[in-house]
């Protein structure tokens, strides 16, 4: 089916067409003509304010398949990731049985093969996910794992943190850390600050994180292997990756949607919606990662997607679990709550090529004779968000009863539409 | 004012001076009422109150459960520490399940903070915390500065410490959010381990020094050591905790001042302070307990006001 954008903002840096407005017709999943087109039989998609740009991509989404299914399933997953206008997903290794090895990866790779969205698996870095040896990081990367992470579960072995990224050197192995010290973090879920204060909540302060980011640079220095810290939440660590990155040590990060927008203030009401990890921080550390996305010292958004079945989180707030689920609004949200701080701009590129370029993806492109991988958006049109409306299967997302401004109208990619 | 601008009693944090003000004078009157000969008032005829106690509790339920029959309220008690959740039922499936049998105002005490709220939030009934883990114990709060009051004519103005666990302490926190509300000045003292980094920044003062914070203080409030909170040892040994922050008598001597001492009780006597300290002149402790019974009743009979039937 050839299908014909209608009048289309066009964002994207590496497009001869960025930022201009035009038609663009694809045939057979590629641009075949961008300018004012007229074609008979294509499929029209307009909006009063229709932007396209290079699909999405997000890095750290949990579907809970295996293992989890009454939180959420793979094939739903990608109709979440779909609706929430990425073209990809790399899927968090914590499914049960968890990820760490060939086979687990395999599923993955099987389970969603011709999917619209285009599923990445990462494999557990620790065997067993129990931090103490390396899993077969090369035998799971050359049946498809894009990356080796223990997910939430922060690695503490710096033992085991040095062999990998020594080991993983050899075939340029991407390892993704969640960079936080277990002995501070203790059992904690909400961050240190006047809030906590006044809640009587276990904190989780950001000291544990600051140690940890700090511990994990010194390793990454001295074997000069490939980290990527994931989910950055305060300032501090935000210094010490920009120090590193001066340094020109092979390092990256990412900071989540959530930790962008609000500030721990959240919490005062006990809304389990916002028991996250990392907890949200305090006003002072959000604006630190808003002014490292900015500066490109934390290199892009993910939408920390983590599904949640109604039990664990409509109870007291300490037994309840942390995540939301938010894939479906990540857009809408940055387009919402950021949009004085971060241009629209840039909130595209942190969504679509940033993470691309850190995972050593191929960059997809608005321009004639490329396959098409493009996400539809109108960031002028308001959603309201409600349990009925959402595809998750888990509805512990914060935003249920709000109205948030941007729109994804659907996604290309592989030659279908998703809309 | 003549109704609490609040629904249900979750937290200090939530009442406004008022609310407190009007506490207090309602309390007035129920403390001339159980001195008397004849302790009972009808006012809670055919109001049903449920004592849930998911946390273990001597005092503060007797003392509730007193206030319900000086107030002629049926009473049901349900004592379980966890058991409900151990079973793996839903806090919010207990409580309705007690509510299904008509019963139009429940008691909490339960381990996790924010527990009130989040049932104020879920089932139809008005809610009294009876504390929320480290969160919020608003009726010792008030009957504390309701003893204040009773002491020193009033709350205002008055120089208030708090010493000891501040970092487990839902005391604590009432404490600070009643005293701050009725003009008191706060000071906590304790090991540093043991007061929140953030404290400060709810307008209190933070002293370590024992001795200094003896002679700034009018009244002195001693929190029970929670041992059973502590997951981690913040301080090396009690005997240690005894030498900086137990009061004693040559330490109250030393001060030269008429310092009131108050304690939420139970005191770990020889802990946070001397048998004599406990039983001097000073001492409003059992002021505190009777008082205890008249706040009660005044929260419960305002409170039942705002019941739906």
């Amino acid at each position: 089916m050839d299908l014909l954008l209608k009048n289309a903002h066009i964002i994207d840096p590496n497009s001869p067409f960025h930022n201009k407005k035009s038609d663009i017709l694809i045939k057979n999943g590629k641009i075949a003509e961008i300018g004012k087109v007229n074609s008979k039989g294509a499929k029209i998609i307009e909006s009063k304010n229709l932007c396209v740009s290079p699909g999405w991509l997000d890095v750290h989404a949990n579907f809970c398949d295996p293992g989890n299914e009454h939180k959420e399933t793979l094939q739903n997953g990608i109709k979440s990731a779909a609706k929430g206008g990425f073209t990809g997903v790399i899927l968090s290794p914590a499914s049960n049985p968890i990820i760490d090895s060939k086979s687990g990866i395999e599923y993955i790779v099987n389970q969603t093969k011709n999917s619209v969205v285009d599923v990445y698996p990462t494999g557990h870095l620790s065997a067993k996910g129990a931090g103490k040896d390396l899993s077969e990081m090369f035998d799971m990367q050359q049946s498809g794992a894009i990356a080796f992470t223990d997910g939430k579960s922060s690695i503490n072995n710096t033992e085991l943190i040095k062999l990998a990224l020594l080991y993983g050197k050899k075939f340029n192995a991407l390892l993704v850390l969640n960079a936080e010290d277990k002995n501070l973090a203790a059992d904690g879920y909400i961050n240190e600050s006047k809030v906590s204060a006044q809640l009587g909540l276990k904190t989780r302060p950001i000291i544990a994180e600051d140690v940890a980011v700090a511990t994990n640079l010194s390793l990454l220095e001295y074997t000069e292997g490939r980290l990527h810290l994931n989910n950055i939440s305060g300032g501090r660590a935000v210094e010490l990756i920009k120090e590193a990155k001066k340094k020109k040590l092979n390092i990256s990060a990412d900071a989540a949607v959530l930790n962008l927008v609000f500030n721990d203030e959240e919490i005062m009401g006990f809304n389990s919606n916002f028991k996250v990890l990392p907890p949200l921080r305090d006003e002072q550390s959000r604006k630190a990662l808003v002014a490292g996305i900015k500066n490109g010292t934390i290199d892009f958004i993910t939408s920390n997607h983590e599904p949640q079945n109604i039990e664990n989180k409509l109870c007291e707030f300490d037994h309840a679990e942390f995540g939301a689920a938010i894939i479906e609004n990540t857009f809408s949200v940055l387009n919402t709550y950021l949009n004085k701080e971060l241009s629209l701009e840039s909130i595209i590129e942190k969504i679509s090529i940033a993470p691309r370029k850190v995972f050593g993806l191929e960059i997809p492109t608005i321009k004639v004779g490329e396959s098409a991988n493009i996400t539809l958006f109108d960031p002028s049109e308001k959603v309201v968000i409600n349990e009925k409306s959402l595809q998750s299967l888990s509805k512990n997302n914060p935003f249920i009863g709000k109205t948030l401004t941007g729109k994804v109208l659907g996604i290309i990619n592989h030659g279908k539409l998703s809309a | 004012m003549e109704q609490l601008s609040v629904n249900h009693l979750l937290g200090i944090k939530d009442l406004k001076k008022e609310d407190i003000e009007l506490i207090f004078s309602t309390a007035d009157n129920f403390k001339d009422v159980i001195n008397r000969p004849i302790k009972k008032v009808p006012s809670l005829r055919d109001i049903t109150v449920a004592n849930l106690f998911f946390e273990n509790s001597t005092r503060t339920k007797l003392s509730f459960e007193l206030a319900q029959k000086r107030l002629s309220a049926d009473i049901i008690n349900f004592s379980a520490s966890g058991s409900s959740v151990k079973k793996g039922e839903t806090l919010i499936d207990t409580v309705n399940n007690i509510l299904a049998m008509k019963v139009d105002m429940v008691v909490m005490r339960h381990s996790s903070a924010g527990a009130a709220k989040f049932l104020s939030q879920n089932v139809k009934s008005v809610i009294v915390n009876a504390g929320d883990g480290a969160h919020e114990h608003p009726t010792q709060a008030l009957l504390d500065a309701y003893s204040i009051r009773e002491k020193l004519g009033s709350v205002k103005g008055k120089k208030v410490l708090i010493v000891g666990d501040i970092l487990h302490s839902r005391v604590a926190l009432s404490n600070i959010f009643c005293l701050k509300k009725l003009g008191a000045e706060v000071m906590l003292c304790g090991p540093t381990s043991l007061i929140p980094k953030f404290i400060g920044e709810l307008g209190v003062k933070v002293e370590h020094d024992f001795m200094k914070a003896l002679q700034w203080c009018d009244v002195a409030n001693m929190l029970r050591i929670q041992f059973e909170r502590m997951d981690t040892k913040f301080f090396p040994s009690t005997r240690e905790y005894v030498m900086q922050y137990g009061l004693t008598r040559e330490k109250l001597e030393k001060v030269k001042k008429n310092i009131v001492v108050m304690h939420p009780g139970p005191i770990n006597r020889g802990v946070e302070l001397t048998s004599d300290v406990a039983d001097s002149q000073n001492s409003i402790i059992l002021d505190q307990v009777e008082n205890g019974v008249a706040v009660r009743m005044a929260v419960m009979y305002l409170l039942a006001s705002k019941i739906k039937r």
